[in-house]
């Protein structure tokens, strides 16, 4: 193990982190310019209650899958609009909560479960 | 006999280090004795100083039952908050209606902690079935539901607007006593809490030092192996959470009954999650009495560091420093207006510090306060010489003690100069000088960059000498 070898080690682990974090920052802004599109207001507090519906279909999905993503986001989407008229006072938040309990019930790894979880 | 009865207070489970030990009395005399000392030094501000002694009570309650999840269990957990609130509403619904009544003030903290025990059984059993990460995941999105769950029951917890609830604690939390014909306190509902957190920290020192904290040490440790001999690792990890959490109520029921309003943003927010897990980190996993100093440093510094900078702000100095760019023989000379030094010690940058602080805890005190403080005793090292001593570590790597030092520094200032420059470049983005905002959001990046890279060298550079 010489210094050379740390040296390049932690050069190429550096890309690649800085690769997969540009990325992942790419989509989410175009993901962002997407919803401005629809909402068509904007505030600097419109990704507050974003992240637990992103983590909560992450999870419904089923870590490390883009197909889990897809389904997961399907589903928290739907309840998180419709839940408003079903049963007011577990709209918004509270339903995709309920809706990731009652799925982690039922298989605990995610709908498509990919990545080995320890 | 009287140490024998002194060591089975603490559980056998002794500091094990001179400082830690006269710093912990030094704590317990102070907190006892509050009110008094107040009025005997003739401090100012005696509402300020009982609220923030107080929270230093509640917060050592917090980030000590934290420490049995996330120290001792290794099981992350970001919804501790969550049941913070949970005793705090208890207290506040059943206060809000219902005439003042010790009896009611008692049985509705019985009732909060009876409700977080259950929630905590119901999130541990959702969220055990899957490990670490996933459980983090899991924990975060039941509080993020919990705090617009309580927004939206507008109807009994107030809404986002909260509650108060002066009129319905019981008479002796609410009765001013004046002491030495100075200020008057709220004494009963002080030493209420003060006895709780007592009662309570020795509680939880009693039983991490038990048979079952030995099994928690265990699951941290190897989980496999401890249900290998025998122990069912999932039920043991559900009663530490749910004591952590019956814990966590209790704080929030003492919490509320001193400063008497329930709001959502003071109880389910991520900062005081955020709090409890830094107050953990910088006193020391793993031990208990890491929450007692981590809470008495963080807490006084949230309180006080703010009209501390203003005194600085106010004086002098500020301009002082900013003279080294008007000096004829600096290098820096005709840069005054580019680089804004005095507005560096602007009492709204106190958060700066904050990370800063928080940063240099983490970079020289890994193991937490605590811990560097057990391992000096352990070296019969006297506190404060490992900036003149070799690292062990680096040691061995054939590094030279001055390049060591260097070697510290240099993160730690390659940290600070980063947040300093998000800070500044944040805030001259409303003034007119272009240049300086785009050589800020530059330097920020470079300065960023550099820190990955150092964090990188360190990392891989110890991992290097633990295969050796």
């Amino acid at each position: 193990m010489s210094l050379h070898y740390i040296f390049f080690c932690f050069l190429l682990y550096f890309f690649v982190f800085v690769f997969v974090f540009v990325a992942a920052n790419v989509l989410a802004a175009i993901g962002g310019s997407v919803y401005a599109l629809n909402s068509g207001t904007l505030s600097t507090n419109v990704a507050d209650d974003l992240l637990l519906v992103v983590i909560v279909s992450i999870i419904i999905g089923g870590v490390g899958s883009i197909k889990g993503c897809l389904v997961g986001a399907i589903l928290v989407a739907l309840t998180h609009n419709y839940m408003n008229g079903i049963f007011p006072p577990l709209s918004g938040a509270v339903s995709a909560v309920l809706l990731m309990i009652a799925i982690l019930l039922w298989c605990p790894h995610g709908l498509n479960p990919v990545a080995s979880i320890k | 006999m009287i140490s024998d009865i002194l060591e089975s207070l603490i559980s056998r489970d002794k500091p094990r280090s001179s400082l830690l030990s006269v710093t912990l009395i030094f704590v317990l005399c102070v907190l006892a004795f509050l009110p008094f000392v107040i009025e005997l030094c003739g401090f100012h501000g005696s509402e300020i100083i009982m609220k923030t002694a107080v929270q230093i009570c509640v917060f050592i309650l917090l980030a000590a039952s934290y420490d049995i999840l996330i120290g001792y269990t290794s099981v992350i957990s970001l919804c501790h908050a969550v049941f913070f609130a949970v005793g705090a509403y208890s207290v506040g619904i059943f206060a809000k209606n219902s005439d003042p009544n010790s009896a009611v003030f008692f049985i509705s903290i019985l009732i909060g902690i009876s409700i977080s025990v259950v929630i905590s059984m119901l999130i541990s059993l959702i969220g055990l079935r899957v490990k670490h990460l996933f459980f983090t995941m899991i924990t975060f999105a039941i509080a993020s539901g919990a705090k617009s769950f309580v927004a939206k029951l507008s109807k009994y917890t107030g809404g986002l607007d909260g509650l108060t609830f002066d009129d319905g604690l019981p008479l002796f939390l609410s009765e001013k006593i004046t002491i030495f014909g100075g200020h008057s306190y709220r004494i009963y509902a002080y030493y209420l809490i003060f006895f709780v957190t007592i009662v309570l920290f020795m509680c939880m020192l009693r039983l991490v030092n038990s048979p079952f904290g030995m099994v928690l040490k265990a699951i941290r440790e190897n989980e496999f192996r401890t249900s290998a001999i025998g122990f069912n690792t999932n039920k043991y990890r559900i009663i530490a959470i749910c004591i952590a959490g019956a814990v966590a109520s209790i704080a929030g029921s003492m919490y509320a009954s001193w400063i008497r309003i329930a709001i959502p943003n003071s109880y389910f927010n991520l900062s005081i999650m955020l709090t409890i897990l830094i107050i953990v980190v910088v006193g020391g996993k793993g031990t208990i009495y890491g929450a007692v100093v981590g809470a008495v440093i963080i807490i006084i510094m949230e309180n006080y560091l703010n009209p501390a900078l203003e005194v600085v702000f106010q004086s002098d100095f500020p301009e002082k420093a900013q003279m080294i760019f008007s000096d004829p023989f600096s290098i820096l000379n005709g840069y005054r207006e580019i680089v804004p030094i005095r507005r560096l010690f602007n009492q709204h940058r106190w958060p700066l510090y904050v990370g800063v602080f928080y940063i240099a805890c983490v970079y020289f005190f890994s193991m937490g306060i605590v811990g560097k403080l057990r391992e000096w005793a352990l070296a019969k090292m006297p506190a404060f010489s490992w900036l003149f001593m070799k690292n062990k570590i680096l040691v061995k790597n054939n590094i030279s003690k001055i390049f060591n030092m260097i070697y510290k520094l240099a993160f730690f200032l390659v940290f600070v100069s980063a947040a300093c420059q998000i800070i500044t470049g944040l805030f001259s983005m409303f003034d007119d000088n272009g240049l300086w905002w785009i050589l800020s959001v530059i330097l920020t990046y470079l300065v960023g960059c550099s820190g990955i890279l150092g964090g990188m060298i360190d990392h891989l550079g110890r991992w290097r000498m633990t295969e050796e």
